[in-house]
């Protein structure tokens, strides 16, 4: 016999399918009449045996499920948020969406997911969790809810290419308050963070993206349970109180626009509590809620099954728009 | 030891529980390697197969709709990764299984080592078949899905798995049948 099975009869062929079940009532019958077959049946079963003892001490096991619950780790990792203290205007350094975007590969659902991203308008009201420092230790905490903020492990790294406010008035970009906040994701998990940030010279958000990006271990991914602790407070001492540390507010469509050019909506009815928008991340359709409670503070969601998940975090959350692209 | 059943524990696990995935893991592991084991033939492969196939899994477990069992779609995955490390293997420049029953010698009728010594003999005998029917065969007897799911994993029609299967079970049984120990074809046993 050939290794091609260019030989194949017709009774391996039957006794191939009567062992496995998969003949029909009168491919049975013919079967089970011809001790040939049954006998070429039995072979194959036999063979079944064989093949099904697999020596599974070959294997680290508790190795290979750590391997896999790392990459779990990974994925489910925080976005890590860079808060910054107002800055001059001036000093302020602006992460251009658009460049960001081109040069991430898109990378699916994941992507969409972790890029639970901040945008920053010109305008932002910063407050810290705990205080006043500010730097590196601003990417601990975790801006979006664990349980729609995974992040994606195959994802490539995330740079944190930035471009100055100079050019962004060459954009035409009208910042019309000082402060500015940075977000950024850890670059393992790169999740296309799509840090919408001015940053100030003091806590450069570049810099701080970028330590994001090198040491996403850093970050402590909440439980699931803990996404209620994202308190929709009615001003930033609350939140910060509550233990959100950054609020984001667009104070203008023309603001959200510069950041997310490709943003495809903007909902009129949500002007008492800021602007809010939503855009493809990557590519991916994502949602955004807005939280009544917070004024301003947009979360980006994954473009998920069920749209009112953003509701179970919060009831607060007063809705959830849905993008087509 | 949690019962819940594969589809909770996937919804549990794409909802972030930790535990819900670490038990849908091991609930599916001795497959899955055994999986990678066959298809790849060496353990190194296969561990490593076995560990790109668990990454895959957490990773495309977002993307999971219950559209098919999760086994099914467990074992595609491992089959993929499995065939990448063959895949992979064939660019290095050492091939182990070019000839994986080379060297192999009958063990004396009789002996302890009998057991293992069929199992190394199996191996050999699957290693040399073609990658197709290998598949078919290993999905089959080893992951034990049915020939539609065996059809969803490869690509391929009924018919086509259908006889991949036939084939490859012929030519198992001739291979093992040459390499036995009396140097006879089993007629109607494989030995053990």
């Amino acid at each position: 016999m050939t290794m091609n099975g260019d030989d194949l009869t017709p009774l391996d062929e039957l006794a191939s399918a009567y062992l496995d079940a998969e003949v029909t009532p009168d491919e049975r019958a013919a079967a089970e009449a011809d001790p040939m077959v049954v006998a070429r049946a039995d072979q194959f079963a036999q063979l079944r045996g064989l093949l099904a003892e697999t020596d599974l001490a070959a294997f680290d096991t508790e190795s290979l499920i750590a391997g896999a619950l790392g990459t779990f780790d990974d994925a489910w990792a925080p976005v890590a948020t860079v808060v910054a203290t107002p800055p001059p205007p001036a000093s302020a350094q602006v992460i251009h969406l658009a460049d960001r975007r081109s040069r991430r590969r898109p990378t699916g659902w994941w992507t969409g997911l972790a890029a639970a991203a901040v945008m920053v308008g010109g305008v932002v009201i910063v407050s810290r969790a705990g205080g006043n420092d500010t730097g590196s230790e601003g990417a601990t905490q975790t801006a979006a809810p664990a349980a729609l903020a995974p992040a994606a492990s195959e994802a490539p790294a995330a740079e944190a290419d930035a471009f100055t406010v100079e050019e962004a008035a060459a954009r035409e970009l009208e910042i019309a308050e000082p402060t500015v906040a940075a977000a950024a994701l850890p670059a393992e998990a790169g999740l296309a963070p799509e840090v919408m940030a001015a940053a100030p010279t003091e806590a450069p958000a570049a810099t701080e993206a970028s330590a994001a990006d090198e040491a996403p271990a850093a970050t402590e991914a909440p439980a699931p349970s803990e996404a209620g602790s994202i308190d929709g407070s009615a001003n930033p001492a609350d939140a910060a109180a509550s233990g959100v540390d950054d609020l984001i507010v667009f104070n203008s469509e023309e603001q959200i626009r510069f950041f997310v050019p490709s943003v495809s909506s903007v909902n009129p009815d949500l002007a008492s509590l800021g602007r809010f928008a939503s855009c493809p991340v990557d590519g991916e359709p994502v949602q955004a809620a807005a939280w009544q409670g917070v004024p301003g503070t947009l979360w980006l969601l994954p473009d998920r099954a069920n749209p009112t998940e953003a509701a179970v975090l919060d009831d607060r959350c007063v809705e959830l728009i849905r993008i087509v692209l | 030891m949690d019962e819940r059943s594969d589809r909770e524990l996937v919804a549990a696990a794409q909802g972030g529980e930790r535990a819900a995935l670490d038990t849908l893991l091991r609930r599916h592991l001795p497959r899955i390697t055994a999986v990678c084991r066959r298809l790849t033939g060496n353990e190194a492969d296969a561990n490593d197969a076995a560990q790109e196939a668990l990454i895959g899994i957490v990773r495309g477990l977002p993307r999971f709709d219950n559209q098919a069992a999760f086994s099914t779609w467990a074992y595609r995955v491992a089959t993929n990764a499995s065939l990448d490390e063959l895949r992979r293997r064939r660019r290095r420049p050492d091939h182990s299984l070019d000839d994986p029953t080379s060297g192999w010698e009958p063990p004396a009728p009789g002996s302890a080592t009998d057991r293992v010594d069929a199992r190394i003999t199996v191996q050999a005998a699957l290693a040399r078949l073609p990658e197709e029917f290998r598949a078919a065969v290993v999905l089959r007897d080893v992951a034990d899905l049915d020939y539609a799911e065996i059809g969803e994993v490869l690509g391929v029609p009924v018919g086509t798995v259908k006889s991949r299967i036939a084939r490859g079970r012929a030519l198992l049984t001739a291979t093992l049948g040459n390499h036995h120990p009396t140097g006879q074809r089993p007629t109607g046993e494989l030995e053990r």
